[in-house]
């Protein structure tokens, strides 16, 4: 039953990994907490339920994706280039509280138009397990595995072995003198933004297929992405991959060892402790002044 | 220059006795009534229903010109706040309500988690509230020195906790029990009285899992549950933890000869997000259009359409009822005094739409529990047999 759980938590890892990769993103760029990050995610899985239900498309949730992402992309895009850029120049304080109405904003607006009501992505694996070796895994989780493995190496190759990627890493790491060697950092931050939210959507889905939605349940998921990213370290790619497998993991032994009670209470200790030993996180650089 | 101030002040009194007059040929204030309930969070399921139920009990009373009170008809002004299905913000709203909008009275929210700290502050402010779709025993849990000013009528977990194992009597099981309840008082409450009854029907409690509420990955439970061998499950969560929840349990291939699914199967949100998986799923309900009470087909045929189903509807109704009792106490009391109401709401003794309502001195009423099923889409009385009842589907088709 241990080994069930291990490898029940590493899947589950990959899951939260698909909720944090682009809060990563967005703070490995700009150096910003997007509190409406959580948000994003249950906005994106939102959308792809209007798509399914309301607009009456027959397909999987994550095939619906391909019509919902580019949307997320716009929109995420639109906020970064309209309301968050402008902020930037006055500070890390005015975006971030921006972000926090941005999620305030997203959640009513969510509510208005699905109720409160509780909601489900419906997938023909929704509801399916499978055995590897021994151990019974939902297929939801290693479809969810599977998607971060490649959002995680596809991001890393992005950024290490591309033009847009050196472009992206140089804003992040001295915007003045990207700008300087004819970089639009303004572009490149919200070509990031649009990227971290169309990732969110990602997650959102596999949230809405593996579990429910609520429209104020960006807030939870917000708080585990959290967790995920800084015990990873503050914008590691590799990292949130990691620490989402290793909280995964911790989660489901305590639960299983423990009790269900004291699963986040593990949780979260044991990131404090991680934390005290080493404050970056497993891949996080100390800030050089 | 005297002159000229004392004409002032003449034209100003003058000016005030004109006022003091109109206002007092004008129509009565509305009397103002407040609730604080769940229409965002995790609880939402629920909010809806109950706003629609105050609702129509208002909109009944004021249709008939109002609440006879000092010996004119006033009408009645619902507040409703949303508390996002916060406790702590139910509470901040139920002091604006009495202290700010003026709320001679209030309505509760749903569950123990908000009823009773919306119950601790009627207490505090001295203001009556009618509370329902909480259950009791976990309510007068929340004052161990008892309850002053605030009411409630709902099912008793005394009776309900007994249904499970009634009900999972017309099946043939090996009489394991798996429960499954969230660490809230109304979770710690019936899973202690689970805990308690099980022998006495026959049964034993293989496992226990508790949790807090918004646990999303429940596969460890399970795979413990099903190696304890059990065939009959007892869940008591809130429905997006209850969904995920059965998602899990039809993932892992466990398949429970009954399932029952407290605190979430019961609201329509569960079938609708779960579709087939949802079949079969038991759930303790408290209103059912085949019961006959007064007022039946007038709820049927003005909700059903918004609903869609019974489960929801006997929330409606619940709220309802639990206005008319306070719109009734104001009648009696001929006052919007809340200690002459308070004092009213203790003789309350007739029937409504959802109950023949009478408080014990504990300020609880039990409304008798059923189990319901979801069978093809609707939910339908399996126990106790009865006029309209249905046989139980065993085991649940959908896991």
């Amino acid at each position: 039953m241990t080994f069930q759980s291990i490898v029940n938590g590493m899947l589950l890892g990959g899951l939260y990994t698909t909720l944090a990769l682009g809060l990563s993103l967005v703070f490995s760029v700009m150096r910003l907490v997007n509190v409406a990050h959580g948000d994003l995610l249950t906005g994106g899985a939102y959308l792809v339920y209007y798509a399914t239900t309301t607009l009456g498309l027959h397909v999987d949730p994550l095939v619906a994706l391909v019509f919902v992402i580019p949307v997320v992309f716009v929109v995420g895009y639109v906020l970064q280039r309209g309301i968050l850029t402008p902020l930037l120049r006055s500070g890390m304080e005015a975006p971030l509280v921006a972000t926090f109405g941005l999620s305030i904003v997203i959640q009513s607006l969510l509510t208005s138009v699905f109720t409160g009501n509780t909601v489900s992505l419906s997938a023909s694996y929704e509801a399916t397990g499978i055995t590897i070796l021994g151990a019974n895994v939902r297929v939801v989780y290693l479809i969810a595995f599977a998607i971060a493995a490649v959002l995680v190496a596809g991001t890393h190759v992005i950024l290490s072995r591309t033009t847009f990627g050196r472009a992206l890493r140089a804003t992040s790491t001295d915007p003045d003198t990207a700008a300087t060697m004819g970089i639009n950092v303004d572009r490149q931050h919200a070509i990031a933004f649009g990227v971290a939210a169309a990732m969110a959507a990602v997650g959102g889905v596999l949230v809405g297929v593996a579990f429910s939605l609520t429209p104020t349940e960006g807030t939870s998921l917000l708080i585990m992405g959290f967790a995920v990213v800084v015990l990873g370290g503050l914008g590691s790619v590799a990292g949130t991959m990691l620490a989402a497998v290793v909280i995964g993991i911790t989660q489901s032994l305590s639960a299983q060892l423990l009790g269900g009670q004291y699963a986040d209470l593990t949780v979260y200790l044991f990131l404090i402790a991680v934390l005290a030993v080493r404050p970056t996180g497993f891949f996080g650089r100390p800030e050089i002044a | 220059m005297k002159l000229r101030i004392y004409a002032s002040l003449a034209a100003a009194a003058v000016l005030s006795l004109v006022v003091a007059v109109s206002s007092s040929s004008s129509a009565p204030s509305a009397i103002v009534i407040g609730t604080s309930l769940p229409l965002t969070g995790p609880l939402a399921g629920f909010g809806p229903e109950m706003k629609d139920g105050y609702e129509h009990a208002v909109a009944a009373v004021n249709a008939a010109g109002g609440l006879m009170v000092g010996g004119q008809k006033r009408t009645v002004k619902l507040v409703i706040d949303d508390n996002a299905s916060n406790p702590v913000t139910a509470t901040q709203q139920a002091k604006s309500l009495v202290q700010q909008d003026g709320a001679v009275g209030l309505l509760g929210a749903v569950t123990p988690p908000l009823s009773i700290p919306l119950s601790d502050a009627a207490d505090s402010l001295k203001v009556p509230l009618v509370s329902t779709v909480t259950p009791i025993e976990a309510w007068l849990g929340g004052s161990p020195s008892g309850w002053k000013y605030s009411w409630d009528l709902f099912f008793d977990e005394k009776q309900m906790t007994s249904l499970q194992f009634q009900a999972s009597n017309l099946a043939t099981t090996n009489k394991k029990v798996a429960l499954f309840t969230d660490t809230e008082q109304d979770g710690i409450t019936m899973g202690a009285l689970w805990t308690t009854k099980a022998p006495r029907f026959g049964y034993s409690i293989a496992y226990h899992a508790s949790f807090p509420v918004g646990t999303t990955d429940f596969s460890s439970f399970i795979s413990k549950a099903k190696a304890a061998g059990a065939q009959v499950l007892i869940a008591q969560v809130i429905p997006p933890d209850g969904i995920a929840l059965w998602k899990q349990i039809a993932a892992a291939g466990w398949q429970p000869k009954t399932a029952f699914c407290e605190k979430c199967g019961d609201v329509g949100a569960f079938s609708q997000a779960l579709g087939p998986i949802a079949e079969g799923t038991l759930a303790a309900d408290w209103w059912s259009p085949s019961l006959g009470r007064p007022g039946t087909q007038q709820f049927v045929k003005k909700y059903e359409g918004t609903f869609g189903n019974t489960s929801d509807l006997g929330d409606v109704v619940a709220a309802d009822t639990a206005a008319q009792v306070l719109f009734d106490a104001v009648r009696r009391a001929g006052s919007t005094n809340p200690q002459k109401i308070n004092a009213a709401i203790a003789k309350t003794n007739k029937n409504y739409p959802f109950a023949h309502v009478k408080f014990s001195s504990r300020h609880a009423y039990a409304v008798p529990a059923f189990m319901g099923q979801w069978q093809k889409g609707a939910m339908q009385v399996v126990y106790p047999k009865g006029v309209g009842h249905a046989h139980l589907e065993t085991p649940p088709s959908g896991l």
